[in-house]
């Protein structure tokens, strides 16, 4: 569960970087059959270890 | 007549309307009896959003911000705990309210923090979903 913050006297969630990955899942699923410059697949694979670590730690 | 189960560490494990006499304690349970109806006891501590209460909730993400209601009557501050985080609230008149942004999606969860005084179940937990744009 992502940690809440008190700011400006309203509460609010800690990003969470393996939901903000899964929100890119399907743009990713695409990404197979593009040619992918070095720093896109950079990203493609943090988002893909972001969500397999997620999944690990249940 | 209310039953309260509370656990080793006293926290209100649950309570009911029945005598739970055929209850088998754990070890370092105990039980109590109170002389309360259910619903003065289970409205102690409601939270509520939006009029509704004791149920998931589920928002868009960057659909403003929520206004959460509690009701707590007959104390002057009282301790919500928000996902771990614990804050108080001051309680005016049996109400107290706090916001929650739904810049980020995630879940919230929204309960008492003073377990020995709240149980943590019913109308006294509040879940809200948001869910991620995209």
């Amino acid at each position: 569960m992502a940690k809440a913050v008190k700011l400006n006297g309203k509460y609010q969630l800690e990003p969470n970087p393996a939901l903000a990955a899964r929100v890119l899942a399907g743009q990713d699923l695409e990404t197979p059959g593009k040619k992918l410059e070095e720093e896109e697949l950079k990203e493609l694979l943090k988002r893909i270890l972001l969500r397999l670590q997620a999944l690990e730690n249940g | 007549m209310i039953t309260l189960i509370r656990a080793k560490d006293g926290t209100i494990k649950t309570f009911s309307e029945k005598p739970h006499s055929d209850y088998n304690l754990v070890l370092g349970e105990t039980v109590e009896q109170l002389d309360l109806d259910f619903n003065t006891y289970a409205q102690r501590f409601r939270f509520s959003c939006g009029g509704r209460s004791g149920e998931t909730l589920s928002v868009q993400q960057g659909s403003g911000d929520l206004l959460v209601d509690l009701d707590c009557p007959g104390v002057e501050t009282v301790e919500v705990d928000i996902n771990g985080l614990v804050d108080t609230l001051v309680v005016v008149n049996g109400k107290a309210q706090l916001t929650l942004s739904s810049d980020v999606p995630g879940v919230y969860l929204l309960q008492p923090a003073d377990r020995r005084s709240y149980c943590a179940a019913g109308e006294a937990v509040l879940c809200i979903e948001v869910n991620p744009n995209g």
